[in-house]
């Protein structure tokens, strides 16, 4: 009797559970993205990364151009700040963004699992902001020293592309040497104690290990891959407010050109967010170019970067690069 | 006693359908992975976010096949059981020690008790500087997470030891390694073994966060791969196989427990 009633109360809580679980979960998926008028206007959700590959961005956030040119069509901005890229890939995949910037590889591996987002234009390249780079007194001088040595960078970052661009171009495969995946910031440390014999490193770390000596650069990307960061729009803003999405990039364009005629005062702008020494980030903010302007090479280049991801096992499903670009 | 012990054991038959005899434990996962099925299959959540059970049934079966989920829990377990030995040897060695020891209890617990609070995760930067990027630094973090709890509940063991056996083995002067082998032992034996439960529990929590950082090998490495690669399936069969192996782990001390602990009677509810 006494077990009877123990279990109906036990068959209760579960069903109230269940309920309570199912009513949070339909409100969560149906909530709509966070799009509610504010004073009026319709609100525009941007994923940022405080990073050198976006310094016009933070330049036109910082000098109000984003604000300027959202409100001349009723939008206003949510500036979302993430840790790395690929964050603000999941972020979108959570539907909680409508555009975004990251790497080209984060963006590819979103696609390929089915986010709804496109390239909207290129955000920055910067060929020499990515390196194999060695400790200073390494014996290793070019990509062919690396036969046999153990080499590290990030897994599925551009990084890999360049790392595998500049083995093959020695007549080797990845099965010549010993890859290892690492984050940037134990690359520094395995470089220095020397548990990697070489690395593929990017900006700011690249700058910054080279200034205090540790590391010698073997080769960047200069004439092998430019090292691309793309806008990302999602379909539903791209479909239904094409207009924002252009708003937002005009004023990234003209945080460029004001970086461009105020640098000195643009790097002061930076230094709040980037937490990068000045002299530092002047060096690195030069080796970017952040034109938008999608030609046909960066399309070729896209497709290549396609082609690489594909046949490395780093998309699950093939991504049709023509329509993935935003063409208006 | 005995009855109630065999109605709990005994098939439950219901309208001439047998139930196994542990039917309730399956009843909530059944639910769950009903319910999961279901929001899965009516289009309420992508598979970014959320794939179905079968999608995840599906790459287990795929990585089972190929080697991988071996592999990577393989050089994760080693890792777990090796970081645990180390831990658990210093923290029951070092529980007694300053259990028993009020000197070395005075001199060394501020040290440890300042320690403590220290995520093991924050050691990460400092274990790869000291270890390197290979087996020491991954083992190191796994010690210093499972240390702490094995070392607090031998203390608390000691501690909790009956007074009155300690009083009487004094009365009867009997000698130091036979007081701790017959008294200190077997009174603080079920606090040994919590902690040794939990510390297993954080080793399992800690070799994820360790191989975070460097290597193409283990559970931790694999979840971030497949974080990486927006393979969420991937993600939750890593998941899934640290709740398998962990349980699987925490039944084994369980039963060593019942063996070692005769006289231990639970509360298991009424």
């Amino acid at each position: 009797m006494l077990k009877k009633r123990m279990l109906r109360r036990l068959t209760g809580w579960i069903v109230l559970m269940l309920f309570l679980m199912t009513v949070l979960l339909v409100a969560g998926c149906g909530r709509q993205p966070d799009k509610s008028d504010t004073s009026g206007g319709k609100e525009i959700r941007l994923g940022i990364v405080p990073l050198p590959h976006y310094a016009h961005m933070w330049i036109a956030y910082k000098k109000g151009f984003i604000d300027e040119e959202l409100k001349k069509i009723g939008f206003t901005l949510k500036w979302q700040p993430f840790g790395l890229g690929p964050m603000v890939s999941e972020a979108f995949a959570a539907g909680h963004l409508d555009m975004g910037v990251m790497g080209d590889f984060p963006a590819f591996i979103g696609r390929s699992a089915g986010t709804n987002y496109r390239i909207a234009s290129i955000a920055s390249a910067a060929p020499k902001a990515l390196a194999l780079v060695v400790k200073k007194d390494s014996s290793i001088t070019t990509a062919a020293d690396l036969k046999g040595k153990k080499v590290a960078t990030t897994k599925a970052a551009y990084g890999q592309k360049l790392l595998t661009l500049l083995v093959e171009k020695e007549g080797m495969t990845m099965q010549d040497i010993q890859f290892v995946n690492m984050t940037m910031s134990d690359l520094s440390t395995a470089l220095v104690r020397g548990d990697v014999d070489a690395g593929v490193m990017w900006d700011p770390l690249l700058t910054r290990m080279e200034e205090t000596g540790e590391i010698r650069v073997i080769a960047d990307g200069t004439g092998i891959y430019e090292g691309y960061a793309v806008v990302m729009a999602d379909e539903a803003m791209l479909s239904h407010h094409p207009e924002a999405v252009d708003a937002v990039l005009t004023a990234f364009q003209r945080g460029k050109e004001y970086l461009q005629q105020h640098p000195d005062e643009s790097i002061q702008l930076l230094l709040e967010d980037m937490k990068i020494p000045q002299t530092q980030l002047a060096a690195i903010v030069n080796k970017f170019n952040y034109d938008d302007t999608i030609t046909g090479q960066f399309v070729a280049d896209m497709k290549d970067t396609e082609k690489f991801m594909e046949s490395n096992g780093l998309l699950k499903t093939g991504v049709d690069v023509d329509s993935f670009i935003f063409k208006k | 006693m005995a009855q109630i012990a065999g109605e709990r054991t005994a098939a439950v038959k219901n309208k001439g359908l047998t139930l196994p005899e542990n039917w309730k434990k399956f009843l909530l996962p059944c639910v769950v992975v009903a319910f999961w099925q279901g929001i899965t299959v009516s289009g309420m959540v992508k598979p970014i976010l959320l794939p179905s059970p079968c999608q995840v049934l599906t790459a287990v079966g795929v990585m089972l096949n190929s080697g991988e989920l071996v592999v990577h829990l393989g050089t994760s377990i080693v890792r777990v059981l090796e970081g645990f030995f180390f831990a658990a040897v210093l923290g029951v060695g070092l529980g007694m020690a300053l259990g028993l020891s009020p000197f070395l209890f005075d001199v060394m617990d501020g040290m440890i008790q300042f320690l403590r609070p220290i995520p093991p995760i924050a050691w990460l930067p400092l274990s790869i500087l000291w270890f390197g990027i290979e087996e020491g630094s991954k083992i190191f973090i796994i010690i210093m997470g499972s240390f702490f709890p094995i070392f607090i509940n031998v203390l608390d063991g000691i501690r909790h030891t009956d007074y009155r056996f300690v009083e009487l083995a004094k009365v009867l002067e009997v000698p130091r390694g036979k007081f701790i082998a017959k008294v200190i032992l077997p009174g603080s034996l079920p606090f040994i073994i919590a902690g040794l439960r939990i510390g297993l529990g954080y080793a399992w929590m800690c070799v994820l966060a360790a191989e975070l950082s460097a290597g193409m090998k283990g559970i931790g490495y694999m979840l971030t791969d497949a974080r990486a690669l927006a393979q969420t399936d991937r993600v939750l069969v890593g998941m899934l196989a640290i709740g398998v192996v962990g349980k699987a782990m925490d039944s084994i001390l369980r039963a060593a427990e019942r063996k070692m602990i005769r006289w231990k009677e639970c509360f298991t509810g009424v």
